[in-house]
C-alpha cells in the first residue's frame, strides 16, 4: 500500500433520525442510575438493619462478642457485595445501557480487594471468637470448627479460591499472566461463590432459621444467577444459533488488522448500534473457550454486521486467519458509546489506531447536516492504517472535516503526533481543529493513554462532562 | 449519584441504622442466663423462635401421633405396658452433632438419653436441661423462651427430638 484506498464503491445506510436534543435523555439516564444505586445501597442497608434489629450491636460486651458482632456483620456485607459484584460483570443489558460495559467492570474490579478483605475478617473474627468461647487456641479450634461445623470445609475452599482471584487480578500478576490464563482462573470467583453458600444457609447466624432473612439470600442468589446464565449463556448461544450466524468475509485492512463480516439472519433484532461491540466467540477447536470483545466497524445491518480487529498478539492474532464459514456466537451488543447519548448538534469524534472501528461506524450514520461532524483520526502510519481510507471517504461525502493527525507521538503524555502542530499546544491544536468543541458532544476511542491525554485536552478547553464520550478496552 | 439522591440515601441510611439499633436494644435481653445451665454463652444467636430449626426443614408435627409412620405398634389399645426406643438421625450443626435416643412406655415419653452430645467446651450442659424440659411437656414442642442465648443447640436437639419421635 503506498496510497491511501479509495473507496468510491463504499455503500452507507441511511443516517439515523434526528435524535431530540434536548437533555431528556440524560436526566432520565441519571434518575436510572440512582434508582440501580439506589436499590444496591438498600440491600446493603437492609442486611446492616436485620443484623441490628436482631440485636446485633448489643450484644457486644467483651472481646468475644465483639468478635462475634463483626463476624456476622462482615459476611452478611461481604456477601451482599458479592452478589452485586457478580452482577456488574454479568454484562446484563439493563445494567450495560446505564454504565457502559467499561465503567461496569470498574467498579466490578474496585469491589475486589474490599470483599477479600471483609471475608478474611469474617474467618478471622470467627475462628478467633469461638477459640476464646471454647477456650482454645485459634489453630486448634479452627480444626475442632473443620470437624464439627457443616459446610465450614468448602467454606474455607471458597475463601481460598477467593484469595487466588483477587491475587491473580492484581496490576501486577496480570502483567505476568497471559488473557487465557487470568480468565481461567478467574472462573473460579464463581466456585467461590457457589461454594460459601451452604455454610451461609445452614449455619449463618442471620440466616439460619430465619425464614425472611433466607428468603432475601436464596432470592439474591437466584436473581444473579438467572441473570449470568440466561444473558451470558443460553441467549447467545440459542439467538446466535437461531440467526445462523457465520463468518462470510474477511478483508485485510492493514498489516496488522482486519475486518470480518458476520452474516446472518434477522440480525436487527440483536439491536446493535454503531458504537457497539459484541463479545465474540468463534467454534473451532481450540479458540470456543474463549470469547472477545470486537468493536462493530460499519453501521450493522440486518444481514451483515461488521467487526474490525487489530492483532494484539494474543488470540486476536489467531482471528487474522480466521476462514470464511466459520460459525460465531455473539453475545451482546453491550456499551453506550452510541448517539444515544448525544446532546449537541456539534459532534467530535476522535480516534486512534485501533479505536477506529467504533468510530468509523458513529460517523456512518450518526444523524448530521454537513459541516456538524469533525472526525480526529491519529495514526502511526497513514499508509498502513485500518478504515483510514473508508473515513475519508464518508467525510467527503456527507460533508465532516477530517483530520489525520500521522506519525511519531509527540510524547507519552500527547495525543499529538510530531510534525506540522509542533507549535502548538495540544489544547491549542483541539481548538484550531474544532473552533466549536465546547458546545459539542465528544466521542474518544483508543489505546488507554491516548484517550486520557484527549479527556485531559478537552477538560481544560472546557467540554462539560456529560459531553465526554470515551469507550475503554477495560478487561 | 446526583447530589438530591445522595442526601435522600443518607437520611435514609442514618435512619434505617438508628431504628435498627433501637429496636435491637430494646427486643433483647440476651444471653443464657435462665436455667440451671448458664455456662453455654452462645452471643452470636438470637433467641427468637425457638421451634425454627436450624436447617429450615420444618417442625410441622411435633406431637408424636401415635400411628404417624411405620410399623403400626400392635399395642395401640394396651396402656403403658410396652416400651419402645427410637433412636433419632444425627443432626449436624453449628457445634457438632446431636443424636438422641427416646423410650416410649404406651404413649408416655419416658426417657431421653443422648447418644452424641456433640458440643463444643461446655455447651454440652445444655441438655439435661433440655431433657428435662421436654420431659415435662411430653412433646416436641416446648417453651426455650427462658433459655436465651443457646439457640443453635437448642434447635439441634429439638429436631433430633423431632427426628425420633417421628419414627414411632
Amino acid at each position: 500500500m503506498s496510497q491511501i484506498a479509495e473507496h468510491p464503491a463504499l455503500r452507507l445506510v441511511e443516517p439515523n433520525p434526528r435524535p431530540k436534543l434536548d437533555g431528556k435523555n440524560w436526566r432520565s439516564l441519571r434518575r436510572n442510575q440512582d434508582i440501580i444505586e439506589g436499590i444496591g445501597w438498600l440491600s446493603i442497608l437492609w442486611v446492616i438493619f436485620s443484623f441490628l434489629i436482631d440485636g446485633g450491636a448489643n450484644q457486644v460486651k467483651d472481646l468475644q462478642t465483639t468478635l462475634s458482632a463483626i463476624e456476622r456483620l462482615s459476611a452478611l456485607v461481604a456477601t451482599d457485595l458479592l452478589l452485586i459484584q457478580t452482577l456488574l460483570i454479568s454484562r446484563v443489558p439493563w445494567l450495560d445501557k446505564l454504565y457502559g460495559h467499561d465503567r461496569a467492570t470498574q467498579t466490578h474490579k474496585k469491589l475486589g480487594k474490599p470483599i477479600l478483605y471483609l471475608v478474611l475478617a469474617h474467618f478471622v473474627a470467627v475462628v478467633w471468637s469461638f477459640a476464646i468461647l471454647d477456650g482454645n487456641n485459634v489453630i486448634n479450634e479452627y480444626l475442632v470448627m473443620l470437624n464439627t461445623i457443616q459446610d465450614l470445609l468448602i467454606a474455607s475452599i471458597a475463601l481460598v479460591l477467593m484469595i487466588v482471584v483477587v491475587i491473580t487480578s492484581i496490576k501486577i500478576s496480570r502483567k505476568k499472566l497471559s488473557y487465557e490464563a487470568w480468565y481461567l482462573v478467574h472462573l473460579f470467583g464463581y466456585g467461590a461463590v457457589m461454594l460459601a453458600i451452604p455454610h451461609q444457609i445452614n449455619t449463618g447466624t442471620d440466616i439460619a432459621g430465619k425464614p425472611l432473612a433466607e428468603a432475601f439470600w436464596i432470592a439474591g442468589y437466584v436473581f444473579v444467577a438467572m441473570n449470568i446464565l440466561w444473558f451470558r449463556l443460553f441467549s447467545p448461544i440459542v439467538f446466535s444459533g437461531i440467526k445462523g450466524i457465520k463468518v462470510s468475509k474477511v478483508v485485510r485492512e492493514s498489516s496488522d488488522s482486519v475486518s470480518i463480516t458476520i452474516s446472518g439472519k434477522n440480525l436487527k433484532s440483536f439491536g446493535a448500534v454503531s458504537g457497539q461491540f459484541f463479545i465474540v466467540r468463534v467454534i473451532t477447536a481450540t479458540q470456543w473457550w474463549r470469547a472477545h470483545p470486537f468493536s462493530i466497524s460499519a453501521a450493522p445491518t440486518d444481514s451483515e454486521i461488521r467487526f474490525t480487529i487489530g492483532n494484539r498478539g494474543d488470540d486476536t492474532a489467531l482471528m487474522q486467519n480466521i476462514k470464511p464459514g466459520t460459525r460465531v456466537i455473539l453475545e451482546g451488543p453491550y456499551g453506550v458509546f452510541t448517539e444515544e447519548r448525544r446532546s449537541k448538534g456539534d459532534v467530535v469524534l476522535v480516534a486512534a489506531g485501533i479505536g477506529a472501528p467504533p468510530i468509523r461506524a458513529l460517523a456512518e450514520n450518526i444523524s448530521a447536516k454537513p459541516g456538524e461532524v469533525s472526525i480526529i483520526y491519529r495514526v502511526r502510519d497513514k499508509e498502513d492504517a485500518a478504515l483510514v481510507g473508508e473515513l475519508q471517504e464518508i467525510a467527503k461525502r456527507r460533508g465532516f472535516y477530517f483530520h489525520l493527525l500521522d506519525g511519531n507521538r509527540r510524547g507519552v503524555d500527547s495525543w499529538l503526533p510530531k510534525g506540522k502542530h509542533d507549535a502548538f499546544h495540544e489544547d491549542q491544536a483541539l481548538l484550531a481543529m474544532v473552533p466549536k468543541v465546547k458546545n459539542s458532544d465528544v466521542y474518544v476511542c483508543g489505546p488507554m493513554a491516548f484517550t486520557r491525554s484527549v479527556e485531559k485536552s478537552l477538560q481544560r478547553v472546557g467540554v462539560p462532562a456529560q459531553q465526554i464520550h470515551a469507550e475503554e478496552f477495560a478487561w | 449519584m446526583r447530589k438530591s439522591s445522595q442526601v435522600v440515601m443518607a437520611v435514609i441510611s442514618l435512619a434505617t441504622v438508628v431504628t435498627g439499633f433501637e429496636v435491637g436494644a430494646n427486643a433483647k435481653s440476651s444471653n443464657f442466663t435462665a436455667g440451671p445451665t448458664p455456662t453455654d454463652t452462645d452471643t452470636g444467636t438470637p433467641s427468637n423462635s425457638p421451634t425454627k430449626t436450624a436447617t429450615g426443614t420444618p417442625t410441622s408435627n411435633p406431637t408424636p401421633t401415635k400411628n404417624s409412620t411405620s410399623t403400626p405398634t400392635p399395642t395401640k389399645s394396651t396402656p403403658a405396658s410396652t416400651t419402645v426406643s427410637k433412636t433419632s438421625d444425627a443432626i449436624y450443626y453449628r457445634y457438632g452433632t446431636v443424636e438422641l435416643t427416646v423410650t416410649k412406655t404406651g404413649s408416655q415419653i419416658t426417657d431421653i438419653s443422648m447418644v452424641q452430645a456433640g458440643a463444643t467446651n461446655g455447651r454440652s450442659s445444655a441438655f439435661p436441661y433440655l431433657i428435662q424440659l421436654a420431659l415435662t411437656a411430653q412433646s416436641g414442642s416446648f417453651d426455650t423462651s427462658m433459655m436465651t442465648g443457646a439457640t443453635f443447640t437448642t434447635d439441634a436437639f429439638m429436631q433430633a427430638l423431632d427426628s425420633a419421635l417421628s419414627k414411632f
